[in-house]
């Protein structure tokens, strides 16, 4: 590591050299010595401009780094407070405090660096103004390139600095990613000398951000090191655990519908036990992209049969505590006379908590095709959702999979219930829900819309489909949504979107019809555009005409977060098939799929 | 040394090819963004200073350098448009626009001969003194690329093979074809001849599908021998007397010694070679599905990342310009030019 100027010496230099300027200028008549001309000054000063550019943007990739050791710091307080934690809670107690000396370190460096960054753009806004008066002849000798040739040096050792860091950043950034698995889990094993292996590394580790004279292959070696030890570990331990605890989790619910009603869901039994079986025998590190993808695709799956269960002419409602026959018939847009001759056991217009009724209208009925955009104020429009879903739904940012979905609205939109009921719940839950609203629907559905500032329903109304319950805040996400039948989760999606059913998907790139880059219609769909990775589906036209944006929750954690265009035809592609671009060879040319589709916008 | 990006800059719509231009009063650079039909002119150091007016509608393909002219081929328009260059760059002007009635794909200069490409399996000789078409040759299928010397056309008939049935549609591979417009030979080749190279004796042809380079004799046009290499070989590049061939489907590098027969296999860090960059003494190589680059010579260097789609790049003192089809940092279907230090 270079030796960069201290702090005192780049506010000396600041000071000395407009003095030197300025007695150059009075003594630059009839000199002699060797010039450099004001072209070459100006070329200098615009070239140091454009690297501390380049330095200003790597900078902010230092708030990166200090959030990905802030996520390392959750996991672990989530890890170490569980009370099934088995083992190691001390080790792990140690390997946090460790992590966050890390994180002050980095910190300290970042400081450094925008100090020296700021320092050093003073002195040449010094040499900017000076280099903008009107001087006729202005002439330069030896002693102000010495300067600039410093302030270059400066900047290299700031450059180097940044990368030595970025190293570090994507060290951890990994780690951060690795220890994501360790959360969510009633038990864990790890063996300890792994653990303590571990700890040394993240100590050695340490030092190399201490020391000055580190370099980056070493720090690339070490980091490499501790790749391999947490992918074994994590290999070995903790992903059987995760992959066994998640399909679990999907086989209870899909005992649940079988229970409840007595059909057929063996096609999702087999799916599920698929890949199971493919999680036990496989359980490398790569495949887990893989895993989430299916059980992102059988959660929304399961969701959806149990919506697609419910009686769809009339709705099941269990009254509660100050319904009346007027409120529910208001909300539900019927008359009470209706209602009455829905339930002839009513009489003299009493009804008690407790008693289930029917309304005679179907939910669907009452949902709105633009959900969306009508209760939600998001646009049908494919890069709006990409930026405006934060968490699908099925993610596991948070440890454990996402029941509902994180948006990003703009600010203090209006949220506005999406079908009526009663509100069971109208407070701050907790602090990852915020402020909630629960709404109760009837056909054991529910609908949780939390994150919410300036609520504007309270508990025990009954609110109209479209009645605005809340507003949306100003931080990101500031909507979190769920809907729920019974005990399952629903993927948003049913509601918001058009089920197009399952489709056979395969994955094609630019490579597959044996054109070269030379030819006209390299990349070139047969709309025209050109293809883009995680946005480019070919589709048979009579199924999806091109301009149709669709949905596929198996794709809900790629970057797209699930969103194509249907761009592209294909020879091949008739029927209910889907192929999605990518200039991934090797993931092209394994992949077949059956998905779940949904459409979002039709052209 | 490592390379390390110096600069970023978007670009436009889908850049695809950068060419040197040299004119008597210094060296600068065209890139042609295929997207919006697009030309732009770079100074040597890579630095935008224009864009060549008149090119929009065109739909412009590719382009030929010869004596201070630029000659675009338009696919849309089917037009040969035609600039001169000479001299300071911001006097490059339009020239003419010639209509020829096909959709154009590229070509290539046989004296005053202009041998171009149509999609529409035709062949056309342009007298580029008159701007007269003068010859118009039916080819039995679709071509991919042509190459000349001072004697011949040489035309790769790239979609020979039928992937739909798996079948030859033709059995030749290369027409050689005389300034008169003769055909003067036919040639059987591999599955999809795509990229030719050569030397004053023979000629180099990649064979695309088969995954093959055959060397073709210019005396009798005879095959001499065939060179293996990866799946889906792309771009040849011809270094003194070696040809680097990147194998997009096998993530490997091929260097064949053309006095010896001696043939080097590099695999690549990044995956997805496509092409090959000679600069200086060192040999480079772009990949596009990890969008690196990486220096094929040093085995302890790392690729560096580029976070795009590498499509070509050109190599000018110390500094090397690669052009991204996609960046993928911006997240946007715009390309655009990184500038690396050597």
């Amino acid at each position: 590591m270079k030796n960069s100027l201290s702090l005192r010496e780049m506010m000396f230099v600041a000071r000395f050299v407009p003095v030197v300027l300025l007695v150059l200028m009075l003594l630059s008549s009839g000199c002699s010595s060797w010039w450099v001309t004001r072209g070459e000054f100006r070329d200098e000063i615009s070239a140091i401009q454009k690297k501390l550019d380049f330095i200003t943007e790597e900078q902010k990739q230092l708030q990166d780094v200090e959030n990905a050791i802030s996520n390392i710091s959750k996991q672990l307080d989530y890890l170490t407070g569980s009370e099934e934690f088995v083992s190691n809670a001390e080790d792990l107690k140690s390997l946090q405090a460790q992590l966050l000396e890390l994180k002050k370190l980095v910190e300290a460096k970042g400081e450094l660096i925008e100090e020296n960054s700021k320092v050093t753009q003073q002195l040449l806004a010094q040499l900017d103004d000076f280099a903008n008066a009107n001087l006729q002849g202005l002439q330069l000798n030896d002693e102000i390139k010495s300067e600039l040739s410093t302030i270059q040096q400066k900047l290299d050792s700031l450059a180097e600095e940044q990368k030595r860091l970025q190293n570090i950043e994507t060290s951890i950034t990994s780690l951060s990613k690795q220890l994501e698995y360790l959360t969510g889990f009633e038990k864990l094993s790890v063996n300890i000398d792994d653990l303590k292996s571990l700890q040394e590394q993240l100590s050695d580790l340490k030092k190399m951000v201490e020391a000055n004279g580190s370099n980056i292959e070493e720090n690339n070696k070490l980091t490499g090191q501790i790749f391999e030890k947490l992918d074994n570990l994590v290999n070995t331990n903790i992903q059987q655990f995760f992959y066994e605890k998640e399909i679990k989790d999907l086989k209870s619910q899909l005992d649940i519908l079988q229970k409840r009603y007595e059909k057929d869901y063996s096609y999702l039994d087999e799916r599920i036990s698929k890949i199971g079986d493919f999680a036990a025998s496989n359980t490398s590190f790569v495949s887990i992209d893989f895993f989430l993808a299916e059980v992102a695709d059988i959660r929304s799956r399961i969701g959806q049969k149990e919506i697609e269960a419910q009686n769809s002419d009339i709705i099941t409602y269990i009254i509660q505590s100050g319904d009346t026959l007027w409120t529910i018939a208001r909300a539900y847009g019927i008359s009470v006379e209706e209602l009455k001759k829905a339930n002839p056991t009513i009489k003299d217009d009493i009804i008690y908590t407790g008693q289930e009724i029917n309304i005679p209208v179907s939910l669907d009925s009452l949902l709105r095709s633009d959900t969306l955009q009508s209760h939600f104020g998001l646009t049908y429009n494919y890069e709006i959702l990409i930026k405006a879903i934060v968490s699908p739904f099925g993610s596991y940012e948070k440890g454990y999979a996402n029941p509902g979905i994180d948006l990003k609205v703009s600010p203090f939109t209006a949220i506005k219930a999406i079908l009526p009921g009663h509100v069971v719940i109208a407070e701050k839950l907790n602090d990852e829900y915020g402020n909630t609203v629960i709404i109760d629907h009837g056909n054991g559905i529910r609908t949780v819309y939390g994150k919410l500032t300036n609520l504007m329903a309270k508990r025990g109304d009954f609110v109209r489909a479209g009645e605005i319950i809340g507003e949306s805040s100003d931080a990101t996400p500031n909507l979190h949504f769920e809907i729920w039948r019974n005990d399952i989760p629903v993927n948003p999606s049913e509601i918001f979107f058009e089920n197009a059913g399952d489709f056979n998907v395969t994955m094609y790139t630019e490579w597959d019809d044996g054109k070269n880059p030379t030819s006209p219609s390299f990349k070139v769909t047969a709309t025209g555009n050109y293809v883009k990775a995680y946005r480019t589906a070919a589709a048979d036209p009579s199924i999806f005409p091109p301009g149709t944006v669709i949905y596929i929750p198996f794709f809900s954690n790629a970057p797209n977060k699930g969103f194509f265009i249907v761009e592209d035809t294909g020879s091949g592609i008739k029927g209910k098939r889907l192929d999605i671009y990518t200039h991934d060879i090797n993931l092209a040319s394994g992949f077949k799929e059956e998905l779940l589709v949904y459409v979002v916008k039709r052209p | 040394m490592a390379l390390q990006i110096i600069s970023r800059q978007e670009l436009g719509l889908a850049p695809f090819k950068i060419e040197k231009a040299q004119n008597k009063e210094s060296t600068y650079y065209i890139v042609l963004l295929k997207g919006d039909s697009e030309l732009l002119v770079l100074d040597s150091t890579f630095k935008p200073l224009r864009f060549l007016e008149d090119s929009e509608n065109e739909g412009i393909n590719d382009f030929v350098l010869k004596d201070e002219k630029l000659y675009c081929f338009g696919f849309f328009s089917g037009r040969v448009v035609v600039y001169d260059i000479s001299g300071n760059p911001s006097r490059w002007k339009l020239e003419t626009k010639i209509s020829t009635g096909e959709r154009l794909i590229t070509g290539a200069f046989l004296k005053n001969t202009l041998g171009i490409l149509g999609m529409d399996k035709n062949f056309l000789l342009l007298n580029i003194e008159n701007f007269e078409i003068t010859k118009k040759i039916e080819l039995p299928v679709e071509a991919l690329s042509v190459i000349a010397d001072s004697k011949f056309f040489y035309i790769s008939l790239f979609y020979n093979y039928n992937l739909l049935n798996n079948d030859f549609d033709t059995s030749y591979g290369l027409f050689v074809i005389d300034p008169a417009g003769k055909i003067h030979k036919k040639i059987a080749l591999g599955k999809r001849p795509s990229y030719m190279l050569q030397d004053s004796d023979n000629l180099y042809v990649v064979n695309y599908l088969d995954g093959t380079l055959d060397v073709i004799s210019k005396e009798n046009f005879q095959k001499k021998r065939e060179y293996k290499l990866g799946k889906l070989p792309n771009f040849p590049i011809m270094n003194d007397r070696e040809i680097w061939v990147a194998c997009i489907g096998s993530n490997a590098v091929y260097q064949i010694e053309l006095d010896t027969d001696v043939v080097h296999q590099f695999k690549t860090q990044g995956s997805g070679p496509l092409k090959v960059l000679i600069a200086g003494k060192h040999r480079y190589v772009m990949s596009v599905t990890s969008g690196t680059i990486e220096m094929l010579d040093s085995p302890e260097s790392k690729a560096l990342k580029l976070y795009g789609y590498p499509i070509d790049a050109v190599a000018n003192n110390d500094k090397i310009a690669v052009l991204l089809q996609e960046d993928w940092l911006s997240g946007s279907v715009l390309g655009s030019l990184v500038i690396l230090q050597q």
